[in-house]
């Protein structure tokens, strides 16, 4: 199988919010979901078991993927990301990024973040060709 | 510098994820706890992923669908199918231990020798 791509969801105007979440998290929360990421679009799923990382998430989330990463002082790291085949404007498939957050371990997002993960994700895939940061 | 695709033109894929490249690249150089844990994680990763390729290969190997492997380790055949299709993180040890088990092998861990001895 081919490799994926990454690339980094840019909203309309000119941010990148899955840039701006990575760029927040510790040093080592960055490049343990760095490497996740790699490993993902080197062997895109099924191939890739999700090495403890990833996930597909469910329900009204459906069609996202995330990638969980414990940090500091309790910290859940999430990186929430779409798999998108052969997107209108570019040659492969890639792993898109779209946003992150950040949330205390044992607790759970409200439905309010959670649609703002999803507005974003479906401002990705509205975008033809998509709108990545270059 | 960034740009707004909305107004360019179409992406090759060299182009398109060339933002995540420099972005890594720049990290990389930027940091030592970056670079040091990038590292590390990717060999992480890779065990893990390798271990359930390896139980899954052995599995059809041995012509068992996830539903028999499933009722050999009396787990819901979806757990099993959503271990080896990255729809679940993290598999608990016992779990990994048991379809070992079921398939006829076993999880040991490996040390190179001046670690072993």
């Amino acid at each position: 199988m081919e490799p994926w791509g990454i690339v980094f969801f840019q909203d309309a105007d000119g941010t990148i919010p899955g840039d701006e979440f990575m760029t927040s998290c510790p040093d080592r929360v960055e490049a343990k979901i760095v490497a996740v990421l790699d490993a993902v679009a080197a062997a895109p799923p099924p191939s890739f078991s999700g090495g403890g990382f990833w996930e597909a998430m469910h329900g009204d989330m459906g069609g996202m993927y995330e990638i969980r990463v414990p940090g500091p002082r309790r910290n859940l790291y999430r990186l929430f990301c779409i798999l998108d085949r052969h997107p209108p404007g570019l040659d492969g498939s890639v792993v898109a990024v779209i946003t992150g957050m950040v949330k205390r371990e044992r607790t759970t997002f409200t439905s309010r973040e959670y649609r703002t993960v999803k507005k974003l994700g479906d401002a990705y895939l509205a975008s033809a060709p998509r709108s990545i940061a270059t | 510098m960034l740009c707004n695709v909305h107004l360019t033109r179409n992406l090759n894929m060299t182009n398109a994820d060339s933002f995540h490249v420099k972005r890594h690249a720049r990290r990389m150089r930027e940091s030592d706890e970056y670079r040091s844990s990038y590292k590390q994680s990717v060999r992480e990763v890779a065990q893990i992923d390798d271990l359930m390729q390896q139980l899954d290969a052995a599995r059809v190997r041995l012509g068992m669908s996830k539903a028999d492997l499933a009722r050999e380790i009396g787990k819901n055949p979806q757990v099993v199918r959503r271990l080896f299709s990255a729809e679940t993180r993290n598999p608990e040890l016992k779990t990994i231990a048991a379809i070992a088990n079921a398939l006829g092998g076993r999880v040991r861990v490996e040390f190179p020798d001046a670690i072993s001895q």
